[in-house]
């Protein structure tokens, strides 16, 4: 071969080779991108569960005012009552989560199975003590 | 003209003609993958904006509780739902059906589509102004896509 085809065919191979770089690198930067909606949308699920149970009546009182007592150590049966509320709002959810409240004194009661997730909005009751939910991705 | 230079003018017209066809595969391969990200951009940009009305549906001033006047309390009112899934003709959400089951089922908005549906559920409170009772529920949104 003459030393004129060897440095075209040289040409030709860089050229073929950085075609070949330019397609892996579009290939990769079209994958690696992060789906943050699906993360905002778990967290509006995990903040509609927060702010619904809040409300939700049990018995002559409602949840609110279990989890004070429950944190407070009234009785038994306002922890029982929170709990049931818990895991009827739980059941609505098909993701893995974990509800926490923090009670006042440092107390912590977490239910559900989620370790590692997209927490809600805490939200701090009358009595300082604070509850919020952590869901997980699927 | 001599026969040399009309063998270079044909290699120059050759590598041209060579040349614009590379690009031409070049430009078409560019737009299309343009053309998938728009819209791969776009089919996510629908599916979160389906997805967000879990969290429009209830903040609606339409269909949640107030008090007054003030709207402090996370909740569905159940009559205002009621009514609600009556006039809601004239509103325009797309091809979905959006529920809400709460005891019984509450069809609050359904304009069938064609194919396959998507759905997205999400926990709701609601309120029922008979008894004065915060419950539970669940708001079921459907999408075809």
């Amino acid at each position: 071969m003459k030393k004129g085809q060897v440095e075209t065919v040289g040409l030709v191979i860089i050229v073929i080779l950085l075609l070949l770089i330019g397609l892996v690198v579009l290939i990769f930067s079209s994958r690696n991108k992060v789906d943050s909606s699906e993360d905002l949308f778990l967290t509006m699920k995990a903040n509609n569960l927060v702010n619904s149970i809040l409300h939700v009546d049990v018995g002559n009182s409602n949840f609110e005012q279990k989890v004070i007592d429950c944190c407070a150590g009234v009785d038994e049966l306002s922890c029982r009552d929170m709990e049931d509320v818990i895991s009827s709002g739980m059941a609505l959810i098909d993701e893995k989560m974990t509800f926490s409240v923090i009670c006042i004194g440092g107390e912590l009661k977490s239910f559900g199975d989620c370790e590692f997730g997209l927490n809600s909005v805490r939200l701090k009751l009358p009595s300082e003590d604070i509850f919020y939910a952590t869901i997980c991705r699927k | 003209m001599n026969k040399k230079a009309q063998i270079g003018i044909q290699e120059t017209i050759l590598v041209i003609f060579v040349f614009f066809i590379v690009l031409m595969i070049g430009m078409i391969f560019f737009f299309q993958l343009n053309m998938k990200s728009i819209q791969n951009d776009i089919d996510q940009y629908n599916e979160f904006r389906f997805k967000q009305l879990i969290d429009i549906v209830p903040n609606m001033a339409e269909l949640r509780y107030s008090k007054l006047g003030v709207e402090d309390v996370y909740c569905i009112d159940l009559l205002k739902a009621r009514a609600f899934s009556e006039i809601s003709s004239e509103y325009d959400f797309g091809k979905k059906e959006i529920k809400l089951i709460s005891g019984d089922e509450i069809v609050l908005y359904s304009k069938i589509g064609r194919g396959e549906i998507r759905k997205v559920t999400s926990p709701v409170c609601v309120y029922d102004p008979r008894n004065g009772k915060f419950y539970l529920g669940e708001l079921d949104i459907g999408w075809w896509a």
